[in-house]
């Protein structure tokens, strides 16, 4: 399941986005800090976005219990994730790629409560980001939070390793190394996102120089990656 | 270097600044206060709106000490504080320090804080966190300059933590955590100054005080060309953030200046 979802051959989108990349590298980071760049990203705002995830999942699980409460919950998980998401840029990008996992969840797990949830919600707001998406997919297919944690990180750094070959020749082993790293980097961070049960404990790691880039690359016309 | 002051018992005492409307009409705002680490002079008072100074009453930070600072303003109350000085965080030789502030906007009030420098000398450990509560129809204004190091320095390490509510909900939760020994790009990447003026209006039509003296259109006066981003919150409001090398080179700085003068020239 989680390597379903982690193949980016699975057209959820994500192929538009370079994870911040384009914009980090458009903004003046040198190619040789990306490997830096990208263990900093899997321990800061990849972790707004796994956090996000796992409470989404957990709301959604308690579904049919909470059946009125549902939309509200979920609202305050959204909630949560946009307050600590300050670029709008980096909002717009996620609720985007939302779009995106939602057709893929409403395809591949059709009429899961957990995916009506979200398309409902989606439908009365007019997107959800990724991650509340990612969560829905969780609750449906039964993904553990630690999964759901690793698997953010891994999407993460694989879509930014995947934007920089595209952005700078470059062996792509190098880059395979790199996202190992930056996954190794997020570990130690695991068990305590995955163990995130309500909207107020999300992670807000922030990354004030990526927000940004993120926000001067919105305003460019040439560009490669959306975000 | 470790010429610090001599280091002391874990410290925490409370500074607090309390602005209420007069006992009756067109008497000026009450002003409470106590004082701790920090101590609260009182600039000057009006009938809604009151300006204090917070001056350090000692060597501050140092490892060990607690400064907590509680602001509390009253529905249709307007109260600028303004620091007298920077503040230094000191090598605290393993010992963290922190710096907490607490604010509480009533109805249809302002706040409007202009930080000085906060500096993280090398071996400094500090976490500095601020949590407000927005009441319906209020604005809070705030400058906050983080600087990492003193001359020479890379400095230490900080932890900034910001949590902004109102009635409807979180507005702002962050976490920015940077060591000046460990630079990581993409956080603050290689700047020493993270450069922060945060303009946040709780979501209600009550009006607000009025304070003539501010620049209202901040992000205008600070365009991104100057190196400056303003981040426009989902809730609405901003944070106009600069990333640099030097206080005195940052945009945010120029447009407060811009503004002093072109109000002294009135």
């Amino acid at each position: 399941m989680a390597l379903l979802l982690a193949d980016a051959r699975l057209p959820g989108g994500g192929h538009a986005h370079s994870a911040s990349l384009e914009p980090a590298l458009l903004g003046g980071l040198p190619a040789a800090d990306v490997p830096a760049w990208m263990a900093g990203r899997a321990t800061t705002v990849s972790l707004v976005e796994a956090g996000t995830a796992v409470v989404a999942s957990r709301v959604l699980a308690a579904g049919p219990v909470a059946e009125d409460d549902g939309p509200a919950a979920l609202a305050a998980v959204e909630r949560a994730w946009a307050a600590r998401t300050p670029s709008q840029a980096l909002r717009d990008a996620a609720r985007l790629l939302g779009r995106g996992y939602l057709r893929v969840a409403r395809t591949l797990w059709s009429g899961h409560p957990a995916v009506v949830a979200v398309a409902g919600q989606a439908a009365r707001h007019g997107s959800v980001p990724r991650a509340v998406v990612l969560g829905a997919v969780a609750a449906a297919s039964g993904l553990t939070p630690a999964d759901v944690v690793r698997l953010t990180v891994y999407d993460d750094a694989q879509t930014a390793a995947s934007a920089l070959l595209k952005l700078e020749p470059l062996d792509p082993l190098v880059t395979a190394r790199w996202v190992l790293d930056a996954c190794a980097a997020a570990e130690p961070h695991v068990p305590r996102v995955a163990a995130c049960t309500t909207p107020e404990s999300i992670p807000a790691s922030g990354a004030p120089q990526t927000e940004g880039w993120a926000e001067a690359h919105a305003l460019r016309t040439q560009r490669l990656f959306r975000a | 270097m470790s010429t610090t002051a001599p280091s002391r018992a874990q410290t925490r005492a409370t500074t607090a600044v309390g602005v209420t409307r007069g006992a009756s009409p067109g008497t000026p705002v009450r002003v409470d206060t106590a004082d701790g680490l920090l101590a609260v002079r009182t600039v000057s008072r009006g009938t809604d709106r009151a300006e204090v100074a917070l001056v350090a009453t000692g060597a501050v930070l140092l490892g060990g000490d607690h400064v907590l600072v509680r602001v509390d303003v009253a529905d249709r109350c307007a109260l600028r504080i303004t620091d007298v000085g920077g503040t230094v965080a000191y090598d605290g030789e393993g010992v963290a320090c922190r710096w907490d502030v607490e604010v509480r906007l009533g109805r249809g009030s302002r706040l409007d804080w202009y930080g000085m420098p906060f500096v993280v000398s090398d071996g400094a450990d500090v976490v500095r966190a601020t949590t407000v509560r927005l009441g319906a129809g209020s604005r809070l204004v705030l400058r906050e300059t983080v600087v990492l190091g003193r001359d020479g320095e890379r400095g230490g390490r900080v932890a900034l933590h910001s949590d902004v509510a109102d009635d409807g909900g979180p507005v702002l939760v962050e976490e920015v955590t940077a060591c000046g020994t460990d630079r990581v790009p993409g956080v603050l990447g290689a700047h020493r100054v993270l450069d922060t003026l945060t303009d946040l209006r709780s979501t209600d039509d009550l009006d607000v005080p009025a304070e003539s003296d501010l620049p209202e259109a901040v992000p205008d006066a600070v365009p991104l060309s100057d190196g400056a981003a303003t981040l426009q919150l989902d809730r609405g409001g901003t944070l106009t953030r600069w990333l640099g090398a030097a206080t005195h080179l940052s945009p945010i700085e120029r447009a407060l200046d811009r503004r002093r003068r072109t109000l002294e020239e009135r």
